[in-house]
């Protein structure tokens, strides 16, 4: 079981009237096993959300192509190898909640609120599968429970009647009623306070434990993606920056972005001095930064020079951690 | 009353009344906040902590005077907070910076004319559109904005720059206190940093006090200095920064704190 990205880019019309193109993803490579939790960290407009949506083949029409690519997925329901970008449209209802699922950013705007909860699921249920709504219904509450969500009274509620992280986990189980192979979650845990967020993330670690599946944990909170995934993709602009096991990125991030990521944030351990001045990365992620021929972080990075100013290849970092490690910068010496 | 606290609050209670049913006879009572004491002193950051519901708004609402209370007594530099009749003073004194920088702009408006709007109300300057262009251009080189925004849209702002708008709008009236409701949580990582610096620049240079309400407790070691845990519409805990992450003392603080140390960068994984 396994789900593979290869090369895959994805063109953005930036500009109608000049036809002017940026790729959102970029040349990319990723690959998540079954049991396996692979998060993509990136700030907002780096397109994480809409690698996400691409995986799907989500992403509107009307705006954007996948340009070249194959995104292979290998399933124990499925007997051979099958790649999304060559289905035809109506084959991918069959992988669309089937094979790979998604759970959205914010509950309480992508759950219908005119709807009962239960009938929301069990919609899911009766649209994929030959069985009779009094299962439907039986299959919705046991995965109610499942999520710690007395099912049988909560069936006929609404959306309003429930909290916050009572609906992401309601969003959880609709995505996860088909038993798919594969599960995206697209920042399931920005919306939620700290208590709650922990409560879903932990959720979200049982489901994978008990169900074998694999997560594409898409997040812009390093220290999410450290409590939950195994590997991690740091995502800028479109391209990886840096990937490989989250403990060795996090304790030895390579990368400049990487490493001013780790320290604009605060931190909670005993020798950190509270009240200092903060270390920032100047500026924003802009429309410029997609361009070619410079490193993309190029406008932002404190080690720059005149030899980032060429098209940077996602090279392999040998030192600093145990596990296989990439790094797209001209700057990191192998050690 | 001591010279240096600049807000008291005593025994402050907010209770919002509901009807369950569209039958019901009597109506039913939510608490939002019950008997709340604090003070806070001047130049402090004063950290208001809880999760949502816990009636962290309620009690900011309750200080701008945007609700009215049901019980207890505010008082601002010992005089009671009263929004009937001195309202103009209070508003001048009293701002907040709101969460979401993408609905609290006005999309309809250019930026100088949401900076200028509330200095205008308040009388600092005139209604005259040069006026307000170089008012705003001032307020926007404090936040570390070009001139330049002073004619664009919120629309054409990004997150950050959308803050410190939010900022040089709430700043424009020389307020002594201001409320940050959750000012970096709609933000991504990098962008905050640069808002807490600035944050903390602009209180060394105009001496103000903060009250800072999150729910994130990296956030809250790093600015505050007093911190305050709510919870259901109390106060649970107020202490000083240091003695609250060396021992939190109340169980719900230490909830809390677990929490929050399985999503950082020093505790092992879930």
């Amino acid at each position: 079981m396994s789900l593979e990205i290869n090369n895959l880019t994805v063109e953005l019309c930036a500009d109608k009237q000049n036809d002017k193109r940026i790729n959102v993803a970029d040349s990319l490579f990723l690959n998540v096993d079954e049991g396996e939790v692979v998060s993509i960290v990136g700030e907002s407009g780096s397109g994480k959300s809409f690698l996400g949506l691409s995986v799907l083949r989500l992403n509107p029409p009307s705006i954007s192509k996948i340009a070249s690519g194959e995104i292979k997925i290998k399933c124990k329901s499925q007997d051979k190898e099958i790649d999304i970008l060559k289905l035809k449209p109506d084959e991918l209802v069959g992988v669309r909640g089937r094979l790979v699922s998604m759970i959205f950013q914010d509950p309480n705007t992508s759950l219908n609120p005119v709807m009962k909860i239960g009938e929301q699921i069990t919609e899911a249920v009766l649209a994929h599968k030959k069985v009779s709504k009094k299962s439907a219904k039986d299959t919705a509450i046991k995965y109610l429970n499942s999520m710690n969500i007395d099912g049988e009274s909560r069936f006929g509620s609404y959306p309003y009647e429930l909290s916050g992280g009572m609906r992401q986990r309601v969003m959880i189980a609709m995505a996860m009623v088909l038993e798919p192979c594969f599960l995206i979650a697209d920042e399931p845990t920005t919306a939620l306070d700290v208590t709650t967020s922990l409560q879903v993330l932990k959720l979200i670690k049982d489901i994978k434990e008990k169900s074998n599946i694999g997560v594409i944990f898409i997040t812009h909170d390093l220290t999410v993606a450290r409590s939950i995934s195994d590997r991690t993709y740091v995502f800028y602009a479109g391209q990886v920056m840096e990937s490989g096991s989250t403990e060795d990125i996090i304790n030895n991030p390579a990368h400049p972005y990487t490493v001013s990521l780790i320290k604009s944030v605060p931190s909670l351990s005993a020798d950190y001095v509270p009240k200092q001045r903060l270390f920032t990365i100047p500026g924003f992620l802009t429309k410029d930064d997609f361009s070619k021929g410079k490193c993309r972080f190029y406008s932002r990075c404190f080690k720059r020079g005149d030899e980032c100013l060429i098209d940077i290849p996602l090279s392999s970092f040998k030192g600093g951690g145990k596990s296989a490690r990439d790094v797209r910068c001209v700057k990191v010496k192998n050690l | 009353m001591d010279e240096n606290v600049i807000l008291s609050v005593s025994g402050l209670s907010k209770h919002y009344k509901y009807y369950k049913t569209l039958f019901d006879i009597k109506k039913n009572v939510i608490k939002a906040l019950d008997g709340v004491s604090f003070e806070v002193f001047k130049n402090e950051i004063f950290a208001v902590v809880g999760e949502t519901g816990c009636g962290k708004s309620t009690l900011s609402k309750l200080i701008l005077g945007l609700t009215e209370k049901t019980s207890g007594e505010i008082y601002f530099k010992g005089e009671p907070l009263d929004y009937g009749n001195k309202k103009k003073d209070f508003r001048k004194k009293i701002q907040i910076l709101f969460q979401d920088p993408y609905s609290s702009l006005n999309p309809k408006k250019k930026i100088y004319k949401i900076i200028s709007y509330p200095a205008v109300k308040n009388g600092i300057i005139k209604n005259k559109k040069k006026d307000r262009i170089d008012f705003a251009a001032e307020q926007l080189e404090n936040v570390g904005l070009p001139e330049s925004t002073a004619f664009s849209y919120p629309h054409m702002l990004s997150g950050g720059q959308r803050q410190r708008v939010g900022i040089a709008r709430c700043l424009s009236v020389r307020p002594e206190l201001l409320i940050l409701d959750e000012p970096v949580s709609a933000l991504d990582v990098s962008i905050s940093a640069q808002i807490l610096n600035l944050l903390t620049d602009l209180r060394k240079k105009n001496g103000m006090s903060y009250i800072f309400i999150t729910h994130d407790l990296k956030l809250v070691r790093h600015l505050a200095d007093r911190v305050c845990v709510m919870y259901g519409g109390k106060i649970m805990e107020i202490a000083e920064t240091d003695d609250f992450f060396n021992a939190p003392a109340h169980p719900y603080s230490k909830t809390l704190m677990e929490s929050m140390e399985s999503i950082s960068f020093t505790r092992p994984n879930l």
